[in-house]
């Protein structure tokens, strides 16, 4: 197939396309793939997910080991959990770690290794609490988590190779700037899951829409 | 990963989170990650401050030329947040002029203050433009999304007005650089005119 058949294929594709619905099955997809492209259409899980990444990959490979190690088993307590029911609102959690862990890459601070599998612990208990399918039950359910779990390692692990490989200084500088995006983007919409509605400014309609308890819609 | 793999990695991601092409949709720049890409690239008046800071960055050299298009994402997500909690700031649409008139004037007069003065200035203009994108924040579908847009097109409007700023390492590419900042102040000019 030529190079121009597989363009107008792929320009194709994008125009055709619907997006992905997140939390359900992908149709054509299956259970365990959909699991497993699940962070990639949940922005907040994505941000997370890119954040720890960039950190671990500008940490070097010392600091990988730990981290690495700390993220599998907090995404695998955090699935485990959604196993036996639960399912918290974990979106907030994750904007505000991603922010901070923006800063970190911004700034490039040297933070410990300990430190470092902590903050990635947290992150991965984070993201498998935030990964429970809805209209999906039984054994599905568990082969769509499994999917999850698979899938949020090979996101993250994905993102510190690629920050390894970095090596070049403008590339190095690429990750302290795709640092600061992460930190902007979640101190934004941190700022606005925090703030109070104004309902007092919009008009009827809106301000019937600002009444109601203001939750973070992230992709749903 | 080889070329091949990148480009389908690339064409797989695309694909995923592509919609339906409709032109002429009414809602226009409302929520998602297309209507915050577009809300910086559809204001000329953010179009050539960013623009502006791209260029100053290269202008100034070093370490400038990546601190200031950092720098202004961060403290117009701050002005941004103000703008979601409702904190009034007087005269947005004046600020947003006047910093493309100082950040052309600065292009055009080749002034290099020290670094820290840079940022101070770039800075103090990204809380106007962050107050303005911030509150539409709040009416958009996917407030994520929407701001992932609108801080990954404020960033490539600046490494535009960096790629271009780069050319200041010849003669005519300076002269061409300084009278691009006469052209944002002048169009500053006319924006003020139009926001008092």
């Amino acid at each position: 197939v030529s190079r121009r058949v597989r363009r107008g294929a792929f320009v194709a594709l994008c125009i055709v396309s619907q997006g992905a619905a997140a939390h359900g099955s992908v149709a054509g997809l299956g259970n365990f793939f959909s699991g497993v492209v699940h962070p990639l259409f949940e922005p907040a899980q994505l941000i997370a997910l890119v954040a720890l990444g960039l950190l671990i990959g500008q940490r070097g490979l010392a600091a990988t080991q730990p981290a690495g190690l700390s993220f599998v088993l907090g995404a695998l307590l955090g699935l485990l959990a959604v196993v036996l029911g639960a399912a918290p609102n974990v979106d907030p959690f994750l904007l505000a770690g991603a922010g901070l862990i923006g800063l970190a890459v911004l700034t490039a601070l040297h933070l410990p290794r300990a430190v470092c599998a902590l903050i990635a612990a947290n992150v991965g208990l984070g993201v498998g609490l935030g990964s429970a399918p809805e209209a999906v039950a039984g054994s599905a359910r568990i082969v769509m988590l499994l999917g999850s779990g698979v899938g949020v390692c090979v996101w993250m692990f994905n993102v510190v190779g690629l920050v390894h490989e970095a090596k070049r200084p403008c590339l190095r500088i690429g990750v302290r700037i795709v640092g600061s995006w992460i930190a902007a983007s979640a101190l934004l919409v941190t700022a606005l899951a925090l703030a109070p509605p104004r309902a007092a400014t919009l008009p009827q309609a809106q301000a019937d829409k600002a009444s109601e308890p203001l939750v973070l819609n992230v992709a749903r | 990963m080889n070329r091949s793999t990148r480009h389908t990695l690339l064409a797989l991601a695309l694909t995923a989170f592509a919609g339906i092409a409709s032109a002429h949709e009414g809602n226009g720049a409302v929520g998602g990650f297309a209507a915050g890409f577009m809300h910086p690239i559809l204001g000329w008046d953010h179009v050539i401050a960013m623009l502006a800071v791209g260029l100053w960055g290269a202008f100034l050299g070093s370490s400038a030329i990546w601190v200031l298009p950092v720098v202004f994402p961060l403290v117009m997500a701050f002005g941004g947040a103000l703008g979601v909690a409702g904190v009034p700031i007087p005269g947005v649409e004046v600020g947003i002029a006047l910093s493309a008139i100082v950040l052309g004037a600065m292009v055009a007069t080749a002034t290099r203050p020290p670094l820290w003065v840079a940022a101070v200035i770039v800075g103090a203009f990204a809380i106007f433009h962050g107050h303005a994108h911030g509150t539409e924040l709040p009416e958009a579908a996917n407030p994520l999304a929407y701001s992932l847009g609108f801080v990954l097109a404020t960033g490539l409007l600046h490494l535009g007005g960096i790629v271009f700023g780069l050319v200041v390492r010849w003669p005519a590419g300076k002269i061409a650089v300084r009278v691009s900042g006469a052209a944002i102040a002048t169009a500053g000019v006319a924006f003020l005119a139009g926001a008092v």
